[in-house]
């Protein structure tokens, strides 16, 4: 008795001890001391809280009650780095922009670039050379726990550290430089001069044309006249980033109790895989592209928008992607459906051909299969989450694309009839008599709940329209990258998220004949050339003209892919929380406001 | 008993061995790495990855040294450094002139959180997952065990089989269905608990009580079958022959004997439920371990496949031993001499 009574107790003893004595990991409003116990919460320069929490300038820290404080949704899991010159995905994009503006940012209204730590710049004569006035005296500044204010930081001789060319320069040659790593150093380096050869390791850094005129003037100099040079410099990893706080800390400098900055916000809080809590930066001045912020906090929750929604239903979220599964159902809600838009986005899902392989190294059975797929149905019955179906591959959003034009609304690429015909002429060329002696087609695509869709739907159109039964084989999304780099299936899901927003970067960086990210190893010169000539025209009606016959030559008369629909983000904001919307998800927090 | 948990010990070491070989050898023979993205990295970008990580070594010279930079500790000295703080799992300041720590396991860096170590992870997210489990686990034991003893005294009685049928639904309700429903019953509609998220006690009840109902039903359904095969072995009987009152039978001879194969089972339960469950931790916005398991495989995130496989194996060897040391407890037949 006694011992059945010990073995239980102490089992039970042992678990509640196990629950009482683990430390509170994650607490999700992030609490003044945000460090990791092991870390020493020493900032990474020398700094003096006193002077910053005297400065004029400082916020009203003594009114809590008046604070404006919001949360959302941010996506699952952690983001993978905020450190500018090593993030990768849209989403580090987004947050990397609130702390590190860059010299230019795109008007989510007009589309337009415009000055963000930059006064103003010059463009010289030949197009070549960018010479960027920035904004002078924007301090470096990180959020003190103890005070819970944000404060200036300062050197080691106790003088504001204020944001300078020499950092801009840091900033630029640490993503350059091959020992960084940086993974979107490709998108930077062909248009900075020597640049390309010092990434590749077979340049010297000296060679690179990028340098610090005075403390206040930036220059770079581009190897050729490009029409989108200045949204180059304005990418993710172009930004100024701490040299001493990089050299103290290493991989850890983003940590909160290390990361110095100067943007829009700071950071408070960050607990890996929870939440990250951004703060005011009273100290950034504004400019036309990123004025001062208007709410004290962003709340940033990592989770996944099915379980965002469940919380902004309790609440508890000011605003969160939907799954697009529950778009009907919010519609229906007379409370939900007010606050639902479904905001357009700019990624492509477009399946591709793999061109060296039969069939599909015939035009004509191209054309039939592209023909017979009905994108209105497929957005309209299966996949019903804020898609538009597609003709061209550059979403209409995209300034200088023909996507919304009238030689667009003119292509109707659903069409069973040609479809039936392209399928005849297709046969007769490969001297076969019906579509049973077609090879075997198998179309591969990735890990994914939407793909799956996409892929049966597809099947069950070729079938009624052509009579042909492919194969689908769905992989592991990295088993799949992996086979596509190597050899891509007769039919592969292919699609396309920009780096920067110019029909460049959709048409010539993906589907050149000697793209990395050409999987169909499709090659057509009159397409090349297209692209090529659009790349570094200047008139925009030439250039549009170029990019139509580019987009048809793909989509439509080469039919290299099929191009399918346009991706939405449909997302629930409460009415108090005044809000912009970005196409790609980089939300630009600094223009939000709460309103009573 | 000492040397019997040597002996544990150093097997403990070669199960270790033995797995991460394993481990590693397969992760590294799946195709793709972890640079392989949807959006491929140009061949030259992708070499200066791999030779930042040194994964352009050939495999057992990473092997070797992923072993050595675990297994040997190493002092630093000189000024407080955050990112070594971040690298190792232990240090330890030794608060003299040159500022000496002696820092030990290095599980490597993270390939996908770029900017975050294995131990950071380890450090960070695994208390986290440890605290859920541990309370799932009270969960399950105050539902499963007194329901099983119940239903097993009260056999074919309508008291057994509501028990069981509550156990019956507790197995077959899957917790993707358990937790959004308590989700949205509690938190969406009666909005008196948190739908998700992590950091007071009323976080963790949706998620304690998802995770531990299921394994409560597994318990009880257990513990009525071993009490009813106790209760008819002849030592129960010679125990009502002599006379004891039915209460100092059921729980000084029955209930202690037929625990052994309970046991058995929540042995490794622990070291399932204490390292992180991946479905309740995504529903529930939890910042544990469990996702770790999940994304770094199909990541490709070499250094995290690791440590979390690591990990297992070290929680699921304690927890043996430790089911084998409550044997001996339990029945005074067992010895390990």
């Amino acid at each position: 008795m006694y011992k059945v009574l010990r073995v239980l107790s102490t089992l039970i003893v042992i678990v509640v001890l196990a629950v009482a004595c683990t430390p509170q990991a994650a607490p999700t409003t992030a609490p003044a001391d945000t460090s990791p116990t092991t870390a020493p919460a020493q900032p990474a320069a020398p700094t003096t809280a006193a002077p910053a929490a005297e400065s004029p300038t400082e916020a009203p820290a003594e009114a809590p009650a008046a604070a404006k404080v919001i949360s959302g949704q941010m996506g699952a899991n952690d983001p993978r780095s905020i450190d500018p010159q090593r993030a990768v995905d849209t989403r580090d994009w987004g947050l990397v922009n609130q702390f590190f503006p860059s010299m230019a940012i795109q008007s989510l209204k007009t589309g337009e670039l415009e000055p963000a730590m930059a006064k103003d710049w010059k463009v010289s004569d030949d197009g070549l050379t960018f010479t960027f006035h920035m904004l002078e005296q924007v301090p470096w500044v990180r959020y003190n726990a103890d005070t819970g204010a944000v404060e200036e930081v300062k050197d080691d001789s106790g003088a504001t550290r204020y944001v300078t060319a020499k950092d801009f320069v840091f900033g630029f040659m640490r993503a350059l430089n091959p020992e960084t790593g940086s993974p979107a150093a490709y998108m930077l380096a062909p248009y900075i001069k020597g640049a390309t050869e010092y990434n590749a390791g077979t340049g010297k850094a000296e060679d690179v044309a990028i340098r610090a005129v005075d403390d206040y003037t930036f220059e770079v100099i581009a190897p050729e006249k490009v029409g989108f040079t200045l949204a180059i410099y304005s990418i993710i990893n172009a930004k100024a980033t701490p040299e001493w706080d990089i050299t103290a800390n290493a991989d850890a400098w983003t940590e909160p109790e290390n990361i110095n900055s100067y943007g829009p916000y700071a950071m408070k809080g960050w607990e890996h895989e929870a939440t990250m809590t951004l703060v005011k930066n009273p100290f950034w001045p504004g400019n036309t592209g990123i004025p001062q912020a208007k709410i004290d906090e962003v709340n940033l929750k990592f989770i996944d928008e099915v379980v965002g929604l469940r919380d902004f239903e309790a609440g508890t979220l000011d605003w969160t992607l939907v799954p697009g599964d529950q778009i009907a159902r919010i519609e229906s809600d007379p409370n939900l459906s007010p606050l639902l838009k479904v905001v357009p986005g700019v990624c492509i899902q477009a399946w591709n051909f793999n061109t060296t392989k039969p069939p599909f190294d015939n035009v004509h059975i191209r054309r039939a299969f592209n023909y017979a797929v009905d994108r209105q149905s497929l957005v309209d019955n299966v996949l019903v989450g804020g898609q538009t179906a597609a003709v061209f591959y550059t979403p209409p959003g995209v300034p200088g694309a023909p996507s919304g034009t009238d030689a667009a609304k003119q292509v109707q690429l659903f069409n069973a009839d040609k479809a039936k015909e392209e399928l005849a002429l297709g046969l007769a060329d490969l001297g076969l008599t019906s579509v049973d002696q077609l090879p075997k087609v198998t179309v591969e695509f990735g890990n994914a709940a939407e793909l799956n869709a996409v892929a049966q739907t597809l099947q069950a159109m070729w079938l009624e329209t052509l009579g042909v039964q492919v194969d689908l084989a769905q992989i592991d999304n990295t088993v799949y990258w992996s086979k596509q780099e190597e050899d891509g299936g007769q039919i592969h899901r292919g699609g396309w998220c920009p780096d920067y927003n110019d029909p460049n970067n959709y048409l010539r960086d993906v589907y050149r004949s000697d793209s990395i990210y050409n999987y169909g190893k499709w090659n057509n010169p009159e397409f090349d050339k297209a692209i090529d000539e659009a790349r570094v025209e200047t008139d925009p009606a030439k250039r549009l003209a170029l990019y139509t016959q580019a987009e048809t030559l793909l989509s439509v008369t080469d039919s290299a892919t099929m191009v399918l629909y346009y991706t939405g983000r449909p997302q629930v904001t409460k009415p108090t929380l005044q809000r912009s919307y970005s196409p790609a998800g980089t939300e630009y927090f600094w223009e939000w406001d709460l309103t009573e | 008993m000492g040397k019997f948990i040597l002996r544990r010990v150093m097997w403990m070491f070669l199960v270790l061995f033995v797995v991460s070989l394993v481990t590693f050898l397969l992760m590294h023979a799946v195709p793709g790495g972890p640079f392989t993205a949807e959006k491929r990295l140009p061949a030259a970008t992708l070499k200066q990855l791999e030779a930042k990580y040194n994964l352009d070594a050939p495999l057992h010279i990473q092997y070797l040294t992923y072993v050595r930079d675990i297994m040997v500790p190493t002092i630093t000295s000189g000024k407080k450094s955050s990112a070594l703080d971040h690298k190792y799992l232990i240090n330890i300041p030794l608060n003299d002139a040159q500022n000496r720590v002696i820092r030990w396991m290095d599980f490597g860096p993270s390939f996908r959180n770029i900017n975050r170590t294995v131990s950071d992870i380890f450090r960070d997210n695994l208390p986290v997952s440890m605290r859920l489990g541990a309370a799932a686990l009270v969960v399950t034991l105050t539902i499963g065990l007194p329901l099983g003893v119940i239903s097993g005294l009260k056999r074919n009685t309508p008291i057994d089989y509501a028990a069981m049928a509550v156990a019956v639904m507790g197995v077959s309700v899957p917790v993707i269905i358990m937790g959004p429903v308590l989700q949205y019953a509690l938190g969406v509609q009666a909005k008196i608990l948190p739908v998700s998220g992590w950091g007071d006690f009323k976080h963790l009840i949706l998620p304690a009580f998802a995770l531990g109902i299921a394994d409560s039903a597994l318990v009880a359904r257990l513990t009525r079958a071993s009490l009813l095969e106790v209760l008819s072995k002849d030592y129960i009987r010679t125990a009502r022959a002599k006379g004891l009152a039915e209460r100092v039978v059921v729980l000084r001879h029955a209930l202690r004997n037929s625990l052994i194969p309970i046991i058995t089972v929540i042995g490794p339960m622990i070291a399932y439920i204490l390292t992180g469950t991946f479905v309740v931790e995504t529903i529930f916005g939890i910042p544990g371990m469990g996702r770790f398991f999940v994304t770094s495989v199909s990541g490709r995130d070499y250094p995290v496949i690791m440590g979390t496989v690591l990990l297992f194996a070290i929680f699921l060897v304690l927890a043996n031993t430790l089911v084998d040391i409550v044997y001996i407890w339990l029945d005074p037949r067992i010895t390990y001499e």
